[in-house]
């Protein structure tokens, strides 16, 4: 998921188990706490009960990209996975 | 934002009014005014040609600013009487007559007016707030890109996410075969007795030759229940076991109703193992009992892993691309798990294979070197031509080598070299063959039913090699003992 400021510009559903309600009130606080943040944050993951929360911030582009998966998932290929999302995604939007 | 835009047309007139005329509101000829407040449109419309709409807006504007003089010369009494607008509207109509002196019917009206524009303030007042409460609120709102920059970002999420994990939970009462089942899909040694599995095991397995699947094996005693919705909720797809036995079936359907209240969105079927005891339930009644579809099974024989791994596939609906290779995947990973028993890796064997993998390595950069050369002189038709087959030479070699170093490795560096390509579809199979004058070389053949054997002629000196048809697995074995 990419968010801009408080808006929801790309949102990518793998599976069907997600479920968007149990996670929204997180969003919202993460939106805030990156926003406040002054410093850029490359990864960070948050455990919650059922899933792994991965973020990554590109402050330029005031953009937040997060990565919601199962909490089984290794740490590492989380965070590569984001970054190379973060990357791919943000010198796509620089491009326009 | 879109709020503010909604059009209130009183509100706008009024302030638009105040602005246009402002101070010289007292200047402009009363009686034109209400002349053309009380103006008949369609008369306004023969006379002066404008669009009726005009004159309605025109006359409703005039009606406006008659309004708005009125009401100035009320307030200019009241605010001599040192009236404010809330004592104005809390006064009876009796004092507000005797303040400004003006008819009863004019001063309801006015109190009217007065009470319509404070609701009107009012409310406009309270748009602005909701406005702004919104825009400091962490309110999320979805608003997509444009349908093209979401398919690009589609595909790099693809490519970047793609190979994770998926994951796939194993439920069940205790012992009626999750960990056999999950010991087949693995091509592991099958348990022999029944050892009951502490919590979860979580294995890797790969299907297709690509997508990686975590198996979450649960543990099928009750003492562990309180972990089994956890381990499904996070799950791309959920596998109840049953024994197919009539008490088990009765002691599944908690499974089903837990899968409806955790997971209601996870896709789940049935496993009906050990297929092959007496007394063995049908699995069309065991699926018409607990309503999810249902795959009959007999988890102890190895023959059904190909069975498995397409259950797999289907449940976290795998690729067909990827999910056609299965077969391949079963048949590949039998030559292995033999040959593995035997290989016994010796210094010589490692030798051989970091060799082989230098002329793979020699060979890419071959490649690379030309595929630079044919950018530069891709204008140059002939030359190109030739680098192109010289492209393609470098190609096959290398393909051959890493052909070699395959069967190099599974034999444990006995092997006279030999490999096959088997296209199913078809019914082509290419035999690769190390001819006794140390010539590789490839062949594809198509088979038929009446044919038994295959004969494959060395290019370099012609040797015959006669192969029977459907053995080439038999030769493969062979040829690395």
């Amino acid at each position: 998921m990419i968010i801009k400021k408080n808006a929801i510009i790309y949102k990518r559903e793998y599976g069907e188990t997600f479920t968007w309600e149990c996670i929204a009130p997180l969003f919202m606080s993460l939106t805030y706490f990156v926003e406040e943040a002054p410093d850029e944050v490359p990864h960070d993951i948050l455990n919650t009960v059922f899933y792994k929360i991965g973020y990554s911030t590109n402050k330029k582009l005031n953009l937040l990209f997060i990565f919601v998966t199962d909490i089984n998932d290794p740490d590492e290929i989380i965070v590569n996975q984001l970054q190379d999302f973060n990357k791919s995604v943000s010198a796509l939007m620089e491009a326009v | 934002m879109q709020l503010e835009k909604i059009p209130d047309l009183e509100v706008e007139a009024l302030q638009g009014i105040q602005q246009k005329f402002g101070s010289q509101l007292k200047a402009i000829n009363i009686s034109k005014i209400k002349d053309l407040a009380a103006c008949d449109v369609l008369d306004v419309v023969k006379k002066t040609k404008i669009p009726l709409y005009k004159a309605m807006e025109f006359r409703k504007k005039a009606r406006l600013v008659r309004e708005l003089i009125f009401f100035e010369s009320i307030i200019t009494k009241l605010t001599a009487q040192k009236y404010t607008v809330q004592q104005t509207i809390e006064s009876d109509v009796e004092t507000l007559m005797k303040i400004t002196g003006e008819s009863k019917e004019r001063c309801l009206d006015f109190l009217f007016q007065l009470s319509i524009v404070t609701i009107i303030l009012d409310t406009k007042v309270c748009r602005s707030l909701s406005i702004s409460a919104l825009q400091t609120e962490p309110y999320l709102i979805e608003t997509p890109l444009s349908p093209e920059k979401t398919s690009e970002i589609d595909n790099i999420a693809d490519e970047v996410f793609g190979e994770l994990p998926a994951k796939i939970a194993i439920i069940g009462a205790s012992g009626v075969g999750k960990s056999t089942i999950t010991a087949l899909s693995q091509f592991e040694r099958i348990p022999e007795k029944h050892i009951p599995t502490i919590t979860c095991d979580v294995d890797e397995i790969v299907v297709g030759g690509a997508q990686k699947i975590y198996l979450h094996d649960t543990g099928g005693q009750e003492q562990f229940g309180f972990l089994w919705g956890r381990w499904i909720k996070g799950s791309d797809g959920i596998i109840i076991v049953v024994d197919s036995t009539p008490a088990n079936l009765e002691e599944s359907k908690f499974f089903v109703e837990m899968i409806k209240k955790e997971a209601p969105k996870t896709a789940a079927v049935i496993i009906a193992n050990k297929q092959d005891l007496p007394g063995a339930l049908p699995h069309e009644q065991i699926e018409q009992e607990l309503g999810y579809k249902t795959y009959p099974m007999v988890g102890i024989d190895y023959a059904n892993r190909e069975q498995i791994l397409n259950i797999f596939a289907d449940l976290i609906k795998l690729s067909p691309r990827l999910a056609n290779l299965i077969p391949t995947q079963v048949k590949e990973d039998t030559v292995i798990k033999e040959q593995e028993r035997e290989i016994e890796i010796t210094p010589e064997l490692l030798e051989k294979i970091d060799a082989a993998q230098a002329e793979i390595d020699n060979v890419d950069q071959v490649i690379l070197g030309i595929k630079e050369n044919m950018k530069a002189v891709q204008e140059n038709e002939e030359e190109f031509r030739k680098l192109n087959t010289d492209l393609i030479i470098a190609n096959v070699q290398k393909r051959r080598r890493q052909m070699e170093l395959r069967a190099l490795v599974m034999s444990g560096g006995k092997s006279k070299c030999l490999a096959f390509d088997v296209h199913q579809d078809t019914r082509n199979v290419s035999y690769v063959i190390r001819c006794e004058c140390g010539n590789i070389y490839k062949k594809l053949v198509t088979v038929s039913r009446g044919m038994k054997t295959v004969v494959l002629e060395c290019p370099t000196c012609g040797t015959k090699c006669e192969v029977p048809k459907e053995s080439w697995y038999e030769l493969y074995l062979a040829a690395f003992k």
